[in-house]
């Protein structure tokens, strides 16, 4: 399933109804809806804050291989942002005091999901996320 | 879409999803308050990284009065969020 979507924060909404429509198609369970979810959010915010240049829609698709959830969000004109190399290192066990609002997202969304890859191919950055689904009891 | 509610025994009460189109209306909740508050969790669905970086924000500005926000009734998906995060150990929840 293939979907285009506005550069903005306010396609957050159609990005939901977007994961909902493939899990009904599908059948899969909603226990996992909610890693896939977060994945997403978290990468198309991503490109939008992080492109701020960008124009056009962002794609995304879902498909299922293998008994694995594969979700490919992909920013046709962008730089190169590969969140595995360039998101800072998240140092969880720090008091409060020394935390500070954001960089969080990269990190929990290799938490939820299972494996996070990143190509970029003349001027298009990929990142495709992998989850095997029905083994995650929770996120 | 994200609710934020006064319940009866003066606690904030979320609902729906805490994401980032809802955090600028957040954070003005959240950051006018001079108090810490429980933070009843039981009808949020879904929170990502903003819906965090807003609790955060007041939870930092509440410890420096030596107060706090407590968060009930988590579900388990967004408690292993919380947990992935660190904030586990910055938070009190319940």
């Amino acid at each position: 399933m293939k979907g285009s979507f506005r550069r903005d924060i306010g396609s957050l909404d159609d990005l939901v109804r977007f994961v909902e429509e493939f899990f009904s198609a599908e059948g899969l369970s909603p226990v996992d809806r909610f890693a896939v979810d977060f994945a997403l959010e978290e990468i198309f915010t991503n490109f939008v804050k992080y492109n701020p240049g960008g124009t056009g829609d962002i794609d995304v698709s879902l498909r299922l291989s293998e008994g694995e959830l594969v979700l490919a969000v992909a920013d046709p004109d962008s730089g190169s942002f590969d969140p595995g190399r360039d998101a800072p290192e998240v140092d969880t066990g720090k008091p409060l005091e020394e935390r500070v609002p954001g960089g969080l997202g990269v990190h929990l969304v290799r938490k939820v999901m299972d494996r996070v890859e990143y190509r970029h191919e003349e001027s298009t950055s990929t990142v495709t996320l992998y989850k095997r689904l029905g083994e995650n009891n929770h996120a | 879409m994200l609710e934020i509610k006064a319940g009866e025994n003066q606690e904030i009460i979320l609902v729906g999803r805490f994401d980032a189109a809802q955090a600028d209306y957040a954070k003005k909740v959240f950051l006018a308050l001079d108090e810490g508050k429980v933070v009843d969790f039981s009808r949020l669905e879904y929170i990502s990284s903003a819906g965090l970086g807003v609790l955060l924000a007041a939870q930092k500005r509440l410890s420096e009065r030596g107060q706090g926000l407590r968060l009930v009734n988590v579900n388990p998906h967004i408690r292993d969020i919380f947990r992935f995060s660190g904030f586990d150990q910055i938070f009190e929840i319940e």
